[in-house]
């Protein structure tokens, strides 16, 4: 078993998505314990490239290797928190019973409730504070709570990258700042490694180690300086940028003027 | 009150009561349990559909001369396999499912006046005969149960946690699709057990009432599939003793008994402000 000192390793990566060249030719590596926001536009392919980290879809070129292994399914080495989607009629479940079904839903048959495996997710619910409303039904909770319960899925089997699909999606600035420390906390006591996708990097900017930018077709990998800068991203996005910085605020806008961060916006001209 | 209970007791005495109740217990069970998944898939339209492809397959089975529970049975199950197969984007349009329940229902009729007792045919089939259930097919359905609940049971993890969180079962290595066509495979036995008792018009009732009630009350996963086979099993008891003893059809009882739990659970949960 070779380990290797990196967590995530992207040699010469190209990712497509139907016939769609979502990263071409992307190399970089990424430190255990890092904290790494994962920006760019909608539809640039953020969640592609976490579709190949968890072995989803193979690599259309080069490769990537999580602490030395090939990605595959079923990796334990990876917490995933999907992105935020309505519970339906599921939503009538509590957030305890969710991490149940989570916890072993990979095997076949069937458990019978045992003390081993409430102590695993009252640990996982403890991490997140989130023992409080763990029994209430799903679809009751705020939208706060919920990415909560979610977030503590992903650590059910103390796994050493944790990749995160927009958690800060339909949450009130309040609750992102809070979400954001908490994960931040728990990579310092967990030691994980966190992939943090998002569309702004300024709630983020105290916390992040690095930036890894997916748009035009490319990826750059860096720190926020590094990468959100007018020439940088210009060359990333193949198209005329500009990065304005007021009070510690960084604005990203298109040759139009647009403010293309913060989301919404995301064609580029 | 005496008398109702002489009667029953007297009911009992018949083989033909005794293999209705027991035949009853059966499909209820499996379609309590199968249709608790069915509930939190939110694909109760689809085991509508399945009820009325069995409608063409039971037509079929009468013209053929086999029976209408085996060639319902058949062409379930190939439906239902042919359901996973085609995958997500079709199980969930309604449009596609609305058109093949139409059609599935316009060749059951095709069938059926192929064959000449067609109003009582029709009549049974849609609106179920628990009471002319044979001991052949009562011991064929039991082996059947036993088959269905096994097979839910060896589904039950990669099930419910395809069904709650299918991107993240898909990262884990759950294959969805055979997991979801080894269900629809089950859903199918169930539509074509619990049209036995109420038809295939109102299998619904028997594979989305008993879940559905369940589901307001508890929040996790193995007391709400216990309290939905509770319900499914207590509501075919009392279905049947109350068609016995006012001589009113199973196939009214059932959905009326399950229509008002359900309003009732509804009123108390929503006092509740769950």
């Amino acid at each position: 078993m070779t380990e290797s000192a990196h967590a995530i390793t992207f040699k010469a990566l190209g990712l497509r998505y139907g016939d769609h060249e979502v990263i071409g030719d992307f190399s970089g590596t990424i430190t255990p314990g890092e904290f790494v926001a994962v920006l760019g536009p909608n539809g640039a392919g953020k969640s592609t490239l976490l579709k190949a980290l968890l072995g989803i879809l193979p690599a259309a070129a080069g490769s990537i290797e999580i602490f030395g292994h090939h990605p595959h399914r079923g990796c334990t080495q990876i917490g995933y928190m999907p992105q935020w989607r309505s519970a339906g009629a599921s939503g009538s479940l509590s957030g305890r019973a969710y991490l149940l079904a989570v916890l072993d839903g990979h095997r076949w048959g069937f458990s019978i409730p045992n003390r081993a495996r409430e102590e695993t997710v009252h640990q996982a619910l403890h991490a997140v504070d989130a023992e409080s409303f763990a029994d209430r039904p799903f679809s009751v909770l705020s939208g706060g709570e919920r990415q909560r319960i979610s977030l503590a899925q992903s650590l059910l089997g103390e796994p050493r990258i944790l990749l995160l699909d927009e958690p800060l999606l339909n949450l009130d600035p309040r609750r992102q700042g809070e979400l954001i420390d908490m994960v931040n906390d728990i990579r310092r006591k967990q030691d994980v490694t966190v992939l943090f996708v998002g569309h702004d990097i300024n709630p983020l900017t105290k916390v992040v180690d690095r930036v890894l930018y997916v748009a035009g077709g490319h990826a750059a990998l860096g720190t926020v300086d590094e990468v959100i800068n007018t020439e940088a991203l210009t060359r990333l996005y193949q198209t005329p940028m500009k990065v304005l910085k007021i009070e510690d605020m960084l604005f990203i806008l298109a040759e139009d003027q647009r403010v293309i961060e913060h989301g919404e916006h995301t064609h580029q001209h | 009150m005496a008398s109702i209970l002489t009667n029953i007791s007297g009911a009992w005495q018949y083989d033909f009561v005794r293999t209705a109740l027991e035949a009853g217990t059966v499909c209820a069970l499996l379609a309590a349990a199968v249709g608790y998944f069915v509930v939190l898939r939110q694909m109760a339209f689809a085991g509508h559909a399945l009820g009325h492809i069995g409608f063409a397959g039971a037509c079929a089975g009468v013209v053929i001369g086999c029976g209408a529970l085996p060639g319902m049975l058949v062409l379930n199950i190939v439906a239902a396999a042919g359901m996973g197969f085609l995958g997500k984007r079709v199980q969930e349009s309604d449009l596609i499912i609305g058109m093949t329940l139409a059609f599935a229902l316009g060749l059951g009729t095709f069938f059926l006046a192929m064959f000449k007792g067609y109003a009582g045919q029709a009549n049974v089939i849609l609106f179920g005969s628990i009471l002319s259930v044979s001991t052949g097919q009562l011991v064929g359905m039991l082996v059947l149960t036993i088959v269905g609940v096994v097979g839910l049971l060896l589904l039950f993890r990669p099930l419910l946690f395809a069904t709650l969180e299918p991107e993240l079962a898909e990262a884990k290595g759950v294959p969805l699709r055979l997991v979801s066509t080894l269900f629809y495979m089950l859903v199918a036995v169930a539509v074509a057990f619990a049209s036995q008792i109420v038809g295939v018009l109102l299998v619904f009732t028997l594979l989305i009432g008993p879940p559905a009630i369940a589901l307001r009350f508890c929040r996790t996963v193995w007391p709400g599939l216990l309290l939905s086979v509770a319900i499914g099993v207590g509501v075919t008891w009392a279905t049947l003793i109350l068609a016995y003893i006012t001589d009113d059809p199973p196939s009214f009882w059932a959905p009326t008994l399950l229509f008002g739990l359900y309003l009732g659970s509804a009123a108390l949960t929503r006092r509740r402000g769950a």
